[in-house]
């Protein structure tokens, strides 16, 4: 298989992929030539005996353990939660305010919303910002769709699909 | 106020007892209960580490049934897949078995009072998960959950650890204000918050709101319990009463 096939088979971007197949191949578990990938018979084998690796840069299985960037945990909070404003997902993922991390939600939330993966309560949260729920058909799996600020481009790893999102500027303010 | 989160006193214990879930042997109980009162930051503190560890997450609520919570736990487990698995709850457990064996996702229920139905059949369901895939659950709910998953011995003995949330203590609340607030505060005036607050965070953070309106009102950059002297900066829902500020009680 192809790298790009394997990294949309384990929703992975391709670069933790080859990351992870460059270790695979030096446990010799899979065998690579001009970027075509196939499993050893160490590989199977070591499958066959239902054997988990525990340890290094593709964990338990291929699941990365890169920590997960601020855009991903809060798209897994808006998954677990009925609703959430940015306030909300601040104090519950940000330890400083370094990067200004309101303003990165911001602009993901204002994305997301544009892509059609959220949609504004009327009612305002305590603090008055705008609250939002993640509709229930687009809960697409547990990849964080990425937004490309500067291409204005919304990819979807759980679903292949991607969004243009035109001209409106992301910082757009939410009030309404 | 700014908004960030606090790492509490309740937040070290609950990282602890995770801790010893997950260093646990093959064997030994996988599930861990976390209990305290309402507004002790209970569900911040869990989604905090459900969304580092990239959890399955769900709120029980009151018509919960077996049925019911492995239809939900289909949902966000198979979101990604076109088709989400249909059959028996026999079935879709066995499915959904495959997918969790080897303990890798661990699995969160909140407001799991919900699970306690009819005989707590539903909360059996997930004990069948934990045990026999071998992955974490924890299970939240009020202080007397405790003695409510107990009345069932099966349960009782595949619950590894409690965690029991207590109010914040006075130096949480310190750094809480030092963290949120965009004015200074005195150190009798944090003593004060924690006070009025009764360890809650909900309250707390109502409290600076106030007191950052004050300041502003007042122009101050640094407030003092006698700036604030006879100001209702709670109100207690209980007795139907807005709790004070007091001054006078330096030296405690
Ligand atoms: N560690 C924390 N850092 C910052 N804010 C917090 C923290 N813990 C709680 N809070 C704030 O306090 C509020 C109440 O906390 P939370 O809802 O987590 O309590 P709870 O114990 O789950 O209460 P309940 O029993 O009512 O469900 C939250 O909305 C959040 O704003
Ligand atoms: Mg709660």
């Amino acid at each position: 298989m192809l790298t790009r096939q394997l990294a949309s088979r384990f929703c992975k971007d391709r670069e933790s992929m080859r990351r992870c197949l460059g270790y695979l191949r030096k446990k010799d578990f899979v065998a690579s030539a001009e970027g075509v990938h196939q499993i050893t018979d160490k590989g199977r084998q070591f499958l066959a005996e239902g054997r988990t690796i525990t340890s290094g840069p593709c964990g338990g299985n291929t699941t990365s353990r890169r920590a997960p960037t601020l855009r991903q945990r809060a798209w897994r909070v808006m998954r677990m939660r009925d609703g959430f404003s940015v306030e909300d997902l601040l104090g519950t993922l940000c330890d400083d305010n370094e990067g200004d991390p309101g303003r990165n939600l911001r602009r993901y939330i204002t994305a997301l919303e544009a892509a059609g993966y959220l949609s504004p309560f009327r009612r305002r949260s305590e603090g008055g910002g705008t609250r939002w729920f993640l509709r229930r058909e687009m809960n697409t799996g547990p990849e964080a769709p990425a937004l490309n600020t500067r291409a204005k481009r919304l990819t979807d790893h759980n679903t292949g699909k991607k969004f243009a999102l035109g001209d409106q500027p992301l910082e757009a303010s939410h009030v309404r | 106020m700014r908004r960030m989160f606090v790492k509490t006193e309740n937040y070290m214990k609950f990282t602890d007892g995770i801790q010893k879930i997950e260093s646990r042997g093959a064997k030994e109980a996988g599930m861990m209960l976390v209990c305290g009162a309402p507004g002790y930051g209970k569900t911040t503190i869990v989604e905090r580490w459900a969304s580092d560890e990239g959890a399955l997450h769900l709120r029980a609520n009151v018509d919960w049934t077996p049925r019911y919570f492995l239809t939900e736990l289909a949902k966000v487990l198979f979101a990604e897949e076109n088709e989400i698995p249909r059959g028996t709850s026999s079935q879709l457990f066995e499915i959904m078995f495959e997918r969790l064996k080897g303990g890798d996702i661990p699995l969160v229920i909140d407001e799991a009072e919900f699970t306690l139905h009819k005989k707590a059949a539903t909360l059996e369901k997930i004990r069948d998960f934990s045990d026999r895939a071998e992955m974490t659950v924890v299970l939240i709910g009020m202080q007397n959950i405790v003695r409510e998953v107990a009345k069932h011995g099966q349960i009782n003995g595949r619950i590894g650890h409690v965690v029991e949330f207590g109010p914040a203590t006075a130096s949480d609340i310190a750094q809480t204000c030092d963290q949120l607030c965009e004015v200074r505060l005195s150190p009798d005036l944090k003593a004060e918050v924690h006070r009025l607050s009764g360890g809650r965070m909900r309250q707390a953070l109502n409290i600076i709101a106030s007191i950052e309106q004050v300041a502003e009102a007042s122009g101050l950059e640094e407030v003092d319990v006698p700036d604030l002297d006879g100001m209702p900066l709670s109100f207690d829902w209980q007795t139907r009463t807005p709790s004070t500020v007091r001054a006078g009680r330096r030296g405690r």
